[in-house]
């Protein structure tokens, strides 16, 4: 059933930006869960994360970008952070079909997103 | 039916499809790449079998956890806590990667057939994630400060509270599925949100109004809070919100609740990744099982009734929470005996 709303090519703007992120960030993880099980390309080895996790030990993985882990790490943040340009594509027409304080939501949403990926990566 | 359904989604959604025979061509070549050591721990099997089953699992919850509009953090969570000796906070990671992922792949879905409002999420977005990251760096400070009978405490207590939800909802019987409109007031008046989507079920559109917004933001972050700090996401306190609160239609409540928990979520699972609670070898397959489950469970919504959304929450919130109280109850005895005996 086609939507007549005026703010309905909003959302879609907002979900297929994301649709596609987490696709992408999906086959990186994949390519980093092959790479670390395969290859075995992790700084700790992976039968020994493993094993320490079923155990039940606090495991703080030691991630280097350089590795299965991170690959890992990059997709899920790819999926991630594309919630902030699914945002930011979605709000022009939210603005131009009046919604502007629903758009001001929209804009507090990405900019506290971005803040603390920001923190956690600073 | 069903079968007829899921093939016509592969047919119509080739993405998905690619994807599935990329990830099993993908660890299907892994036999052929590994070589471990023999003294290894786990041998390559028990290694493969532990992917592809959280793999499997994953994608089960994905579908249940979309269809009704619940995030599969809050059936994930209980059960590994309850079944395994995985470090706590290890699980509330993977908890909220596994909540929010269906909800990302799903918007697009979702929000192409009209059952979700993006300025509904947009708005009721912001005081989850406030509520989110409260939530998970609560949970690090708490659990390096008070111990595991704060922890307990709160499982019981929320376990009885989802007890109080799913009475609500039994009682309620089907009269909460489509709210009768009122006039918006207040906030929701200013921010004029009144919606409709088609509903397939009725062959017709369904127009709602929100209701009570100023409420039910102190309740979303709450409800974010809540869960930042277990790891379950939220969807299972938000359809409730949604539903009985902002009379929100119950489908597109649950539709609702998927997209908003993608985005609630988003910045509670940094304070994680900061603290190294996340593995991200443990976490793929679970990513994975998600982003397909979240596709075909986004397909199926728009062909399930009404009252089959409403039978299986509340079937999901009666096992969340009897889960909850039993974690509560054991933790209490186990930490504080004279608290409960």
């Amino acid at each position: 059933m086609k939507q007549t709303n005026q703010h309905y090519d909003s959302g879609l703007a907002y979900g297929v930006t994301v649709y596609w992120c987490t696709i992408a960030g999906a086959v990186i993880v994949l390519l980093g869960s092959v790479l670390a099980l395969g290859l075995g390309w992790t700084v700790t080895p992976v039968e020994q994360q493993f094993t320490l996790v079923l155990q039940g030990q606090p495991l703080a993985v030691n991630i280097q970008t350089m590795s299965a882990d991170g690959v890992i790490l990059i997709g899920l943040t790819l999926a991630i952070v594309s919630l902030v340009p699914a945002i930011m594509v979605s709000l022009p027409n939210l603005w131009r079909t009046g919604h502007r304080l629903v758009a001001v939501f929209g804009a507090a949403n990405a900019v506290l997103i971005a803040a603390v990926t920001a923190y956690a990566f600073y | 039916m069903v079968a007829a359904v899921y093939m016509s989604i592969f047919v119509r959604v080739p993405e998905l499809t690619l994807l599935i025979i990329v990830s099993l061509v993908g660890f299907g070549l892994v036999p052929l790449l590994a070589s471990y050591p023999p003294d290894s721990g786990l041998s390559l099997a028990a290694l493969m079998g532990l992917t592809l089953g959280s793999f499997l699992l994953s994608l089960v919850i994905a579908i249940v956890a979309v269809v009704a509009g619940i995030g599969g953090g809050v059936i994930f969570t209980p059960i590994v806590l309850g079944f395994t000796s995985i470090d706590t906070l290890v699980v509330r990671a993977t908890g909220l990667v596994v909540a929010m992922f269906s909800g990302l792949i799903s918007a697009a879905p979702l929000l192409k057939r009209g059952l979700v409002d993006i300025r509904l999420v947009y708005v009721c977005a912001l005081p989850t994630i406030i509520g989110g990251v409260l939530g998970a760096m609560a949970a690090f400070h708490l659990a390096a400060s008070m111990g595991a009978s704060a922890d307990a405490l709160v499982r019981l207590l929320l376990g009885l509270l989802l007890l109080g939800v799913a009475y609500v909802f039994i009682r309620g019987g089907g009269r909460n599925d489509y709210p009768k409109p009122q006039p918006s007031r207040g906030l929701a008046a200013i921010l004029s949100l009144d919606m409709s989507y088609y509903e397939s079920s009725l062959n017709g559109h369904v127009s709602y109004k929100v209701q009570r917004l100023g409420w039910a933001i102190g309740l979303f972050i709450l409800v974010g809070f809540i869960g930042g700090f277990f790891g379950l996401g939220g969807g299972w306190a938000m359809v409730p919100v949604l539903n009985l609160v902002m009379a929100v239609p119950l489908k597109a409540a649950a539709a609702s609740s998927g997209v908003l928990l993608a985005l609630g979520n988003a910045a509670a699972i940094w304070p994680y990744i900061v603290y190294g609670a996340l593995v991200p070898l443990l976490v793929a397959p679970w990513m994975l099982g998600q982003v397909a489950g979240g596709i075909l469970g986004a397909h199926l919504l728009a062909h399930v009734k009404v009252r089959v959304v409403r039978r299986l929450l509340i079937a999901m919130l009666l096992l969340t929470a009897l889960k909850l109280i039993h974690r509560g109850i054991e933790g209490l005895m186990v930490v504080e005996p004279g608290l409960i005996l």
